[in-house]
């Protein structure tokens, strides 16, 4: 047996387990004026190798504002299965988000055309979904990638943290107590594939720790890209 | 033209959302459930079967109470051939004279003691005799003592127990069930049970109308259910509704 199938052998029946999800993804970025950039970008989600997660379509609008700063607003409509679908006899649900954020480059204010690039990213959204509690969510991330020169493969690794501020409603004697906390926490590793000028390939292993879900969950996460100018 | 679209899009998504009554909010409805019972009571029912007139002998008797304590009875048996009196004189108790001759056959000896037993004046209880059985009701909604056929070779059948009236007003339904209705649908969607006190709540609810009702018991059917409820509106959210009171039989 060669370490390629025995490696698939012990791979394959540890991602098929639910709790771990696989991502596949698509986007085209547009640079519709100089300093913005326009995203369209879509993504299946799947418990597994195949039970649906959800699926859905992103817009999302950035603009730089000053060297190393940028701030982006997008918009999210998905579909996910209806587990309360007894109550409208549907079998599917939407979800909606919206967000708006900032993106700080450090390295581009020291460094003009640096190959290092660290990213620091604050990211408020809104999420409506029906049947579930809408929620707004502060999203911290912190990320790191390093182009190396003449080589095909850009390496990343990326940390994110998430504060819901609806996270735990208290049902007192007289009134609703809506408290804030951690919700997850995020991090993902691998690699970005430059398959051509325009066409890119990022490949990335995640591990998500959601608050009160007591095993980790792993994200298998493919995700292709076409820049044009 | 682009921000435009990207507003556009925006804004849809906003506004296309739409939440209905259900789940994912984080309003709250909340009610009592208390419960008043009655059970109707039942008449003793007795039935006695006499023996013919040759099987009696000086002295017998059998015992008759009813559900009034001071009117406890016994009944003796007279023929006019005998010379001292047949009255065993017991105690407490009320006698009633059946007088007979050995002639008499077993329905006679029947009509014949019903007909001393309804010439007694104030007796809590009816009889009619059918044969050779007298049948007697007692007034009363109580578990009677039974009757006993003393000397006698009668046979003594309690054929109904009395059983006295229970009712109960307003107490609190413990582990009751309470469905919730969303909006406009037909049935129920989810259900909690109440706490010790009857206390219920619904939580995690989003704004609109809401039905919350308890089943009652029919009082006249056996079986048979009919709905309680009450139709609450959540107006805001972080809201806590208290419907009316629930007041159900069971």
């Amino acid at each position: 047996m060669s370490i390629r199938t025995y490696f698939l052998a012990i791979f394959l029946p540890f991602w098929g387990i639910s709790q771990n999800q696989t991502w596949l993804g698509a986007e085209i970025n547009l640079k519709p004026v100089k300093k913005t950039k326009l995203t369209f970008s879509a993504q299946h989600r799947m418990n597994g190798f195949s039970e649906w997660n959800r699926t859905f379509l992103e817009g999302k609008f950035s603009a730089k504002v000053v060297q190393g700063v940028h701030v982006f607003a997008g918009q999210r409509f998905g579909i996910s299965p209806n587990r309360h679908s007894s109550i409208d006899l549907k079998a599917t649900t939407y979800l909606y988000r919206t967000a708006i954020g900032i993106e700080l480059n450090p390295v581009d204010w020291f460094l003009d055309k640096s190959r290092f690039h660290l990213g620091i990213t604050e990211q408020m959204q809104w999420a409506q979904r029906k049947f579930q509690r809408s929620n707004t969510v502060l999203r911290s991330k912190v990320s790191a990638k390093y182009d190396i020169k003449d080589f095909p493969m850009t390496p990343f690794i990326q940390w994110e943290h998430f504060y819901d501020f609806q996270r735990d409603i208290t049902y007192t004697g007289a009134e609703v107590l809506i408290d804030g906390g951690t919700a997850a926490f995020r991090a993902f590793g691998g690699c970005i594939i430059e398959l051509s000028k325009t066409q890119e390939l990022q490949v990335s292993v995640g591990r998500r720790k959601n608050f009160l879900r007591e095993n980790p969950q792993w994200i298998l996460s493919l995700k292709y890209s076409v820049n044009l100018k | 033209m682009k921000p435009l679209f990207l507003a556009i899009i925006l804004l849809l998504g906003i506004v296309s959302c739409k939440k209905i009554e259900g789940p994912g909010g984080t309003s709250a409805i909340r009610g009592t459930v208390k419960g008043s019972s009655f059970k109707a009571g039942r008449h003793e029912v007795t039935q006695v079967t006499c023996t013919a007139g040759i099987e009696l002998e000086h002295g017998d008797y059998w015992i008759l109470n009813t559900g009034d304590p001071l009117k406890q009875y016994y009944i003796y048996y007279s023929n006019p051939s005998w010379i001292s009196s047949a009255d065993p004189q017991l105690q407490g108790r009320i006698g009633i004279m059946v007088s007979f001759n050995y002639s008499d056959s077993n329905a006679e000896i029947a009509a014949q003691t019903q007909a001393a037993i309804a010439a007694t004046a104030g007796t809590p209880f009816s009889s009619f005799v059918t044969n050779d059985i007298i049948t007697l009701t007692d007034n009363s909604y109580i578990d009677v003592p039974d009757p006993d056929n003393g000397t006698t070779s009668f046979g003594i059948d309690v054929a109904m127990q009395g059983k006295a009236e229970e009712s109960t007003n307003g107490i609190s339904m413990a582990n009751e069930r309470v469905y919730i209705i969303y909006g406009a649908h037909e049935f129920a969607a989810d259900d909690v049970r109440t706490d010790e006190a009857g206390r219920f709540s619904f939580e995690g609810l989003q704004k609109g109308n809401y039905k919350i009702y308890v089943l009652s018991k029919d009082p006249l059917n056996e079986g048979i259910y009919y709905r309680m409820q009450h139709e609450v509106s959540i107006t805001a959210s972080k809201e806590i509704v208290e419907t009316p009171l629930f007041n159900i039989l069971y």
